[in-house]
């Protein structure tokens, strides 16, 4: 099969995917909300469950550990399939055609409010390396992970996270 | 505190609001006699329905594109659709030189 007979064809399916309408269904803004508490909760108590399992020791502390890990992969894993879908509350990681004009001004919206909010945590975690450079012993792994994480998911996931906050419950047709 | 502030209260500003003034319409007047659901009519001027919604209600002011593309469907001259003042009822508009007397 040559390349060039595939070709079109994949860059026609590839089109097709990304161009796919994007849901109306994004559910009350109550359950969605929950959504958001459950994404952002789930980063706290995973980090409560990292710092257990690094700093306690006894079957116990193990024990607690693991059930928090637990229920922040399920309190995140229900955040991310709730928010991060093909639909309109996930327009800031979708692309500009498959949304209005009025989609659009609230993704960029959802953008400008979260870019600052990343920024300054992102500031935070260079500062704490900064500091961990003049002072070796503030050096935490368990912190560094943290900031990591929570930069990454800051970044994925604000502005996805303000629009599922913010835009009111859907009218009826 | 004051970036949460802000963004509290961008919330609270409407878009209509932001954008320098609202626009009214008569999009749901015009839909109703047509007999469109919101979503037949965003189907024909390809936006969401939602959005339909947010400009029925004057939440939303529409780029000229897009109220041209209105006054285009619905065979109208686009004061007739938007305006900066709010518009009086058709009733008003029909009847009211008429001073209220009729025969």
């Amino acid at each position: 099969m040559n390349v060039d007979e595939v070709r079109p064809r994949a860059d026609a399916r590839t089109k097709s995917i990304l161009t796919r309408p994007v849901s109306d269904k994004i559910g009350p803004r109550r359950r969605r909300r929950w959504s958001v508490v459950a994404l952002y909760g789930s980063y706290f108590v995973l980090c409560a469950s990292s710092a257990l399992s690094a700093n306690a020791s006894g079957k116990i502390a193990n024990v607690a550990a693991l059930v928090l890990l637990i229920a922040g992969i399920v309190s995140a894993t229900y955040g991310v399939l709730t928010l991060l879908g093909r639909t309109f509350v996930n327009a800031p990681n979708l692309r500009a055609d498959v949304l209005d004009e009025r989609q659009q001004a609230r993704r960029n919206a959802a953008l400008s409010q979260a870019y600052p909010i990343v920024g300054m945590f992102t500031a935070v975690g260079l500062l704490y390396m900064m500091l961990i450079d003049a002072w070796p012993a503030l050096r935490n792994f368990t912190v560094i992970e943290a900031l990591f994480w929570g930069a990454f998911l800051l970044a994925i996931s604000l502005p996805s996270s303000i629009i599922a906050w913010t835009e009111p419950d859907p009218l009826a047709d | 505190m004051l970036y949460i502030y802000n963004i509290h209260m961008a919330r609270e500003t409407s878009v209509a609001d932001r954008s320098g003034g609202k626009i009214y319409n008569r999009l749901a007047v015009l839909r109703a006699e047509r007999g469109l659901t919101r979503q037949e009519l965003a189907d024909a001027l390809g936006i969401n329905y939602q959005t339909v919604g947010y400009l029925e209600r004057g939440e939303y002011n529409p780029s000229l594109e897009l109220a041209f593309r209105i006054a285009e469907f619905v065979e109208l001259p686009i004061d007739a659709v938007f305006s900066r003042t709010p518009f009086k009822p058709m009733s008003a508009e029909l009847y009211g030189s008429r001073g209220g007397a009729t025969t």
